[in-house]
């Protein structure tokens, strides 16, 4: 009768034996090594900067400050250098507050120059500034220049490489900002413009609160390692990330919040954004564009004025980037699993719910109830501005620059995968929730997005299967083939899973071969150099078609069996089942139940076994 | 009465799924009559919550009071699994504390309010209920229990483990009241906890009839009398917690582990990837060892070092004073060995002149905590140095200077290779690090009253054995200061430090109460910079309390009379003072001075810091000739 039951039960259960003989000749199976290597560049905390003279202090150095975040490249264009492998400046934002008395108080930046040696291997190669300043390392002087800066988030790498550092933590106080002299000592007003370069034509001059002198976009000069200005006329909000258009003059403005704005600065003339029109998005307006005017108080204002204007609010805009193959526009909405108050404070000043958000309202409210939503879309608006819907997962949204119009291109998720009245529940493989950083990558004829996350909770099923006992937070990036139609979570293919408790972010192409990423808060348990920010590496990027393509080849079977994705580090077998990995000496090491995917990234290399409910074996090879 | 049939009609479903299990029952795999009796406790949580809002629409007090055992009681049941599977889910929708809370995945300052169980209870306490705001929050519960979707399927290994996390969380928090901020029906709760278990546990009687038979028949036994042993009559203020604990709850954590073990069921471990780690040890055989939480979660050493002159160098640097800019203070001033690493004084000395703002907290045990310093402003033991080296009250040393000063040491280069190998680099991280496995050495629990928990010695005095059942009942001391480590570490997963508001005044003048201004975890991150946390300081471990006078964040208090005394009198708030936020009761605790001494003689059985309090006999010597007579400890 049990084996009945074993056979005839969907997911009976058995234990595995502890050891198993090893003698039987079964069918091997190849993990070769991931074709993508690690190179870790920038190590906060541990590296040193050269640093400008500040708080009394000469030029000199000290140790760079930590919490990377938003990673910029400015390529290098003298042929020279070129022929010589120098690639370009790396500026690395520090997304933190803290005083330091040569670095400056708040937040910070960080420049060093790249050169590739040979094949995957990257190095730092010393740089100089026109003030004197000779290392690997050279601090972004913002103290000197244009008022201090913090917790510098995201940012923009413009057309030829310029570069925007943005203040994402927002903040509406002195005292908030000094937090007893912890954060930023110095909190007398600030006068616009006393300090060259750092002026603002048409508000120079004018005295504004230190606090307001924060959450703006900054344009930094990596190749000197100072700020050139705070971009006064884009706005003050909770700035994460922003696009330029090839046009040069178009900018498009992410504000990290709930609700959240969607800004657009068009230049007026190329390449110069110190003139130029600011608009906020509202679905629904003339062209769905409401325009701002140049105002510095309205400026400082901005989120309060735009919703009281009626903007479209979002739950959290993050990172975006353009797909040159098609000029359209992918930015990540992270979502808020609490926007209840949020929102209503919005909607009271007038903010309106934005379209995708009803939709995503309506499919939730049918995956609850089994119905579709009785009401109208107005009714359903209604229920989204009143909190109950709990963005748990966000999404990846496309704006159409030609119209203006803002659509959800790949919904995170699923929400709804189970059913409570059998208690069954077969976990996806792929789970997408609160992605981040995004980026394109060009590999090949192929072009991906890589999207990263950063989980807002562990629950709702945010976390991988494999991870689901943990305590800590484990955020995925993965890359996903553009040239799918109306792609969802499933067509996904995880890269990394980042240190515990860390976040993967700024993840940027300098090339085919090498993708750049930071890890940017983990936990302090983790190992040197995982347990600081760091930036690193990631190459051999030219090197994954082979592996992808034979990961989608070879998948159709109904005998047991694994085929291994190198770049994944993972064994996806036939069918979801129960498989325990058994050392070549027939010790069992792991079990895993109800599973598709078998990770192999923490098994040493060697031979494995990995033996099935049924009893069945393969022999894996990890190389 | 309409609304009752559909309540009745819920309660026949249930009657006739049961049938229909237990017909299958000698076919059926544990797990599978597990996952059917999970999914109908846990519908039968819903339908509790159904029919508690019927009732609240009715006018009869008496009969929402009963209703709303009976809905505790189905929470009881499932409880020690949903908490298993899902403990985030539990602590922010559930049965999380009472207390508003900052949104930590908010881009700026944003509070939550708190809802859930917690809430529903101290609503149920009042005199007058309000009947709205109650109803409010049950139909948040029912929609937020109709929403959410089982994340992961049952499998043995989870009912196992969390049976033994479930007697965790019966001893530190289902004897403390801890989630009945009003209520007084903790120790019937935990009857049903081990009742629900003992049911799951049958399910395994088939399997564990060939190799297994006395293993499992043992685990009956032991989960029979733990149950008993709470009497009908149990009364919250006399149950015996430390016999309870001591002969039935601590052997069936024991025991539990051994017939999952006979039954060759996976571990955690082999089910989740090897970098992921746990805090709790789940081969851990005892609560009262300090094999209970892993050290290793917290501070994680790296394996490419050699782990014991890593601690020698750490315990080097700890005692040296090179590492102050003036060299006269090293960490072994304000926190010294013989004073379980504190220095006796309310405010620790400013190496200036006058003090620092805070009193020096010990540093045995310290490894158990999520965060560090007093306002929680530091992540991890290593991050704390940072801060030491950077303050002008304290080493006030550029760590650039400091580099430069150990790499003119040959015994220190001979250290740090020791420690590190090839590579050895005598850079911040890597002095932090040893210094921070130095700290994380400082462990000790083998306390008497470790040692009389787990049966190694047969007594502890009469006094000390109350004083333990008055600090984990009456007195609610243990609501806090959670079991075993006795810390703000929240049991039973141990991720999360905790900090609590209680109005601690400037002096013990209690007719003249005077607060402390210090703003606490209000000024330690940016990001929790709330009025929530004005005056919120670190839970810290009770653990060799006798040796840390004086106490309280500002050292206010000279003695334990005075702590018993003020918290005796409902804290800040409870002596009259104003304190918005306060997150302890300000209602008096109405301890007797005979029950104050008890808990302190329970306070002293707590004591264990042998092995742990040698200084270095001398300290490494430098080209510097002038800095070779620095005195190991530095002066203070």
């Amino acid at each position: 009768m049990a084996l009945m039951a074993l056979t005839t039960a969907g997911f009976a259960q058995i234990p595995f034996p502890v050891k198993i003989d090893t003698s039987w000749s079964v069918k091997t199976v190849w993990m070769p090594k991931s074709p993508l290597t690690y190179q870790t560049l920038f190590v906060g905390g541990t590296d040193t900067v050269q640093t400008t003279a500040t708080y009394g202090n000469n030029a000199g150095n000290t140790l760079a400050k930590q919490w990377h975040d938003f990673i910029g490249f400015t390529p290098e264009t003298d042929p020279v250098k070129i022929a010589a492998g120098e690639l370009g400046w790396v500026t690395v934002n520090h997304e933190m507050t803290i005083k330091n008395d040569r670095i400056g108080d708040g937040g910070g930046m960080t420049v060093f120059k790249l050169k590739r040696k040979t094949g995957n291997e990257l190095e730092i190669v010393p740089m100089t500034t026109n003030d004197g300043r000779n290392g690997k390392f050279i601090n972004i002087d913002f103290v000197n220049t244009v008022g201090e800066t913090g917790m510098n988030c995201g940012g923009i790498v413009g057309v030829d490489g310029r570069i925007w550092t943005a203040e994402e933590w927002m903040q509406n106080s002195n005292s908030a900002l000094s937090n007893n002299g912890n954060n930023f000592r110095d909190t007398a007003d600030f006068i616009i413009g006393t300090t060259a370069p750092a002026g603002f034509p048409g508000f120079n001059g004018r005295t504004i609160k230190r606090f307001q002198n924060l959450n703006w976009f900054v344009e930094v000069d990596p190749k000197q390692g100072k700020a050139i200005r705070k971009q006064y006329n884009w706005g003050r909000a909770g700035w994460e990330g922003g696009v330029i258009m090839s046009d040069n003059k178009t900018v498009y403005l992410f504000d990290d919040n709930t609700p959240g704005l969607l800004g657009k600065f068009v230049a007026t003339t190329a390449g110069d954004f110190t003139a130029g029109q600011l608009y906020v998005h509202k679905a629904g307006a003339p062209n769905n564009w409401i325009t701002i005017e140049n105002n510095l108080d309205t400026l400082i204002a901005l989120r309060t004025v735009a919703l009281r204007r009626g903007a479209t609010m979002y739950t959290r805009l993050e990172w975006g980037a353009i797909n040159n193959n098609t000029g359209k526009i992918y930015v990540t909405e992270t979502g808020n699993d609490n926007p209840g108050t949020a929102f209503r404070n919005g909607a009271a000043a007038a903010g309106t719910i934005p379209p995708h958000l009803v939709e995503a309202y309506k499919k939730r409210y049918q995956e609850i109830n089994n119905t579709t939503f009785p009401f109208s879309d107005a009714v359903a608006a209604d229920s989204v501005r009143n909190g109950a819907f709990r963005d748990f997962y966000g999404r990846v949204l496309e704006i159409d620059p030609t119209t203006g119009i803002v659509r959800t291109f790949l919904e995170g998720g699923p929400f709804s995968f189970s059913s409570t009245s059998t208690g069954v529940a077969s976990y996806p493989n792929i789970h997408f929730s609160n992605p981040d950083g995004l980026n394109f990558a060009y590999i090949g004829n192929k072009t991906y997005m890589f999207v990263q996350e950063d989980l807002n909770g562990r629950t709702w099923n945010r976390m991988p299967a494999e991870y689901q006992n943990g305590t800590q937070t484990i955020c995925e990036g993965f890359l996903l083939d553009m040239s799918i139609a109306n792609p969802t979570f499933n067509d996904l293919i995880r890269i990394t899973a980042c240190a515990p408790g860390a976040e993967i972010t700024g993840g940027i192409f300098l090339d085919s071969k090498t993708m750049l990423a930071n890890s940017q808060h983990p936990d302090g348990a983790n190992t040197f150099p995982y347990n600081n920010s760091l930036t690193y590496a990631i190459s051999g990027w030219d090197g994954i078609k082979t592996a992808l393509d034979e990961y989608a080849l070879n998948k159709n079977t109904n005998a047991f069996s694994a085929y291994p994705n190198p770049v994944s580090n993972e064994l996806t077998l036939n069918k979801v089942t129960d498989v325990a990995v058994y050392d070549m000496k027939g010790n069992r090491v792991k079990v895993l139940r109800d599973v598709e995917k078998v990770n192999c990234s923490d098994l040493t290399p060697g031979m494995y076994f990995l033996m099935n409910t049924e009893g069945q074996k393969i022999k894996i090879i990890v190389e | 009465m309409k609304y009752y049939i559909g309540v009745i009609l819920c309660v026949c479903c249930i009657a006739i799924h049961m049938a229909f299990t237990n017909d299958k029952s000698t076919e059926q795999l544990p797990i599978t009559l597990a996952e059917q009796q999970y999914t109908l406790d846990y519908n039968s949580f819903i339908n509790q919550l159904q029919t508690f809002e019927y009732v609240l629409n009715d006018t009869v007090i008496s009969s929402m009071h009963q209703q709303y055992v009976i809905l505790r009681n189905a929470y009881k049941k499932i409880e020690w699994l949903l908490d298993y599977i899902d403990p985030i889910f539990v602590k922010e929708y559930v049965n999380g504390a009472p207390l508003p809370k900052i949104d930590k995945s908010a881009p700026s300052l944003s509070i939550i309010n708190p809802k859930g169980l917690q809430v529903i209870d101290e609503l149920m306490g009042e005199e007058q209920l309000a009947i709205d705001e109650i109803k409010q929050q049950v139909v948040l519960l029912k929609t937020v229990f109709h929403q959410y979707k089982r994340t992961e399927k049952l499998y043995d290994r989870i009912i196992f483990d969390a049976m033994r996390v479930a007697c965790v969380r019966l001893v530190s928090m289902g004897i403390t009241g801890f989630d009945l901020p009003a209520g007084n029906t903790a120790l019937p709760e935990c009857k049903t906890t081990l009742s629900s278990m003992a049911l799951y546990l049958k399910f395994y009687e088939n399997n564990a009839s060939k190799a297994a038979k006395n293993d499992y028949k043992n685990t009956v036994s032991l989960l029979n009398k733990s149950l008993q042993f709470i009497k009908p009559d149990v009364d919250f203020e006399t149950f015996n917690r430390a016999i309870w604990i001591r002969n039935y709850i601590n052997p069936l954590f024991a025991q539990l582990l051994v017939l999952k073990n006979k039954l060759g069921i996976e571990t955690i471990y082999e089910s989740t990837p090897t970098h992921i780690r746990f805090a709790f040890n789940y081969e851990a055989t005892s609560i009262f060892s300090a094999q209970l939480l892993s050290a290793d979660y917290y501070f994680n050493i790296p394996t490419d070092v050699n782990k014991t002159a890593l601690i020698n160098l750490g315990m080097t640097l700890f005692y040296d004073p090179i590492l102050s800019i003036n060299l006269n203070r090293s960490c072994a001033g304000c926190h010294q060995p013989e004073k379980g690493f504190t220095d006796g004084l309310p405010k620790s000395l400013a190496s200036d002149s006058g003090t620092v703002s805070r009193n020096s907290p010990t540093l045995l045990n310290a490894v158990y905590a999520e965060r560090f310093f007093h306002d929680l402003r530091a992540e991890g033991l290593d991050d704390q140095l940072e801060h030491v080296f950077a303050s002008n009250q304290e080493f006030n040393i550029d760590i650039l200077e400091l580099m430069k000063r150990l790499h003119s040491s040959a015994d220190y280069v001979n250290l740090f290779k020791a420690a590190y190998g090839k590579n050895a680099l005598i850079n911040k991280q890597q002095i932090t690090l040893a210094i921070a496995s130095y700290v994380y050495s400082l462990t000790g629990i083998n306390s008497s009253f470790d040692k009389y928990m787990r049966c190694e010695t047969s007594s502890m005095s009469n006094d000390a054995i109350d004083g333990f059942n008055l600090f984990m009942g009456k007195a609610s001391c243990g609501t806090c200061h959670f079991a075993p480590i006795f810390n703000g570490t929240v049991p039973p997963h141990f991720v999360e430090s905790e900090s609590e508001v209680l109005g601690v005044t400037s002096n013990t003048d209690w007719n003249n109460p005077v607060l402390d201004n210090d703003p606490g975890r209000m000024s330690g991150r940016l990001k929790e910079g709330a009025e929530i946390y004005r005056h919120s300081f670190k839970t810290p471990t009770v653990r060799n309390i006798t040796l840390t006078a004086p106490y309280m964040h500002n050292g206010a208090f000279a003695t334990l009379q005075h702590v018993l005394t003020f918290y005796n009198r409902g804290g800040g708030a409870g002596l009259g003072l104003l304190v918005p936020n306060q997150t302890l009761s300000s209602d008096a605790l109405n301890l007797t001075e005979l029950e104050m001494n008890k808990i302190i003689a329970f306070m002293e059985q707590l004591t264990d810091s042998s092995g742990l309090t040698g200084r270095p006999v001398s300290l490494p010597l430098f080209e510097n000739k002038d800095w070779n007579n620095r005195p190991v400890g530095g002066n203070y």
